[in-house]
């Protein structure tokens, strides 16, 4: 994660999503608790709502859970990276 | 007397289509830190969206009482009669007041918000206070303009300093037209402060303000080409 400081719900969702992207829209919920650095019960409270809106969906693979961006959901990312990028600009 | 045309008559309505501009800007960065907020559910986004809707609303007061202005400089010109003269002037008074002050102070809310934004001072209580100072200010700047732009000039200059160390820790293309955007943007008021000195700088004003505003969308549109 970029800086030291506390990060906000748009850090935590570019997490997960660059998480799933970058394992090739395959990831485990694991990993990407891993790597997104979040708890099992707030990770299940974000998959929840991401799913709810379209933007990751889960599916199997023999028999395990996986999970992957939707095609809204990788529209969602791009645009989500543009506009952090945005608001950074004027450091906010 | 008191004075409040500045613009050189050849200017007329150019400087209303540069304050158009800023209004596409400001409104295009107002909605895309709303879009921003419906995820984060973040303050900061949307008192940033909250603070660049008033200076487009503030843009718009301008342009009606520009408008207004020239328009009677028109009226005199060529049909002029005295009776007609004096009752619109009373109403064009409290017209020009009022859109003045509504100009001035969204113009300083904006510019202190984004002051706020910029340091991290999120106290209510400090914002209601700045609101009533602010408030005095575009009151009584009615009768001095100097003043109202030389507050201006100092927020708007912590504000400079601020994105221009933001520039200097990203060195992004990005964070470059936002700094120089405000540099721009706090030079304006600058040459608006003097503008009494020569007409012809009003026009420099009115330029290196819509080159402010050319920067930040130059900003917004590198962010969306990526």
């Amino acid at each position: 994660m970029r800086g030291g400081g506390r990060r906000d719900r748009v850090d935590v969702i570019l997490a997960i999503l660059e998480t799933i992207y970058t394992e090739r829209n395959e990831a485990k919920p694991t990993h990407i608790m891993y790597k997104a650095n979040l708890s099992h019960k707030l990770m299940d409270s974000y998959f929840t709502e991401l799913i709810e809106k379209g933007i990751i969906e889960k599916f199997d693979v023999k028999g395990k859970v996986r999970i992957k961006l939707t095609e809204r959901g990788s529209e969602f990312l791009r645009e989500l990276r543009k506009m952090k990028s945005f608001m950074e600009s004027f450091g906010l | 007397m008191l004075r409040l045309l500045f613009a050189p008559k050849w200017f007329y309505g150019i400087d209303i289509a540069f304050e158009i501009v800023s209004i596409i800007v400001a409104v295009l960065i107002s909605y895309y830190s709303y879009k921003l907020y419906t995820i984060s559910k973040k303050k900061e986004h949307k008192y940033f969206h909250i603070f660049f809707l008033m200076i487009a609303i503030a843009f718009v007061f301008k342009i009606l009482t520009n408008f207004d202005l020239y328009f009677e400089v028109l009226n005199t010109l060529h049909i002029g009669s005295m009776q007609i003269q004096y009752i619109s002037k009373n109403i064009s008074t409290i017209y020009r007041f009022g859109g003045l002050f509504m100009y001035r102070l969204l113009t300083a809310l904006f510019a202190y918000g984004l002051y706020m934004l910029s340091y991290r001072k999120h106290d209510r209580k400090d914002l209601l206070l700045f609101v009533y100072f602010l408030s005095v200010l575009a009151f009584f700047s009615y009768y001095s303009y100097f003043l109202f732009h030389l507050t201006i000039i100092i927020i708007l200059g912590f504000v400079s300093m601020n994105y221009w160390r933001n520039f200097k820790k990203k060195h992004t293309t990005n964070s470059k037209c936002v700094a120089y955007g405000f540099i721009m943007l706090s030079l304006a008021h600058l040459v608006f402060a003097i503008v009494e000195i020569d007409l012809a700088l009003y026009v420099v004003a009115e330029v290196l303000q819509l080159a402010g505003f050319c920067l930040l969308l130059g900003a917004f549109i590198s962010v969306i080409r990526k």
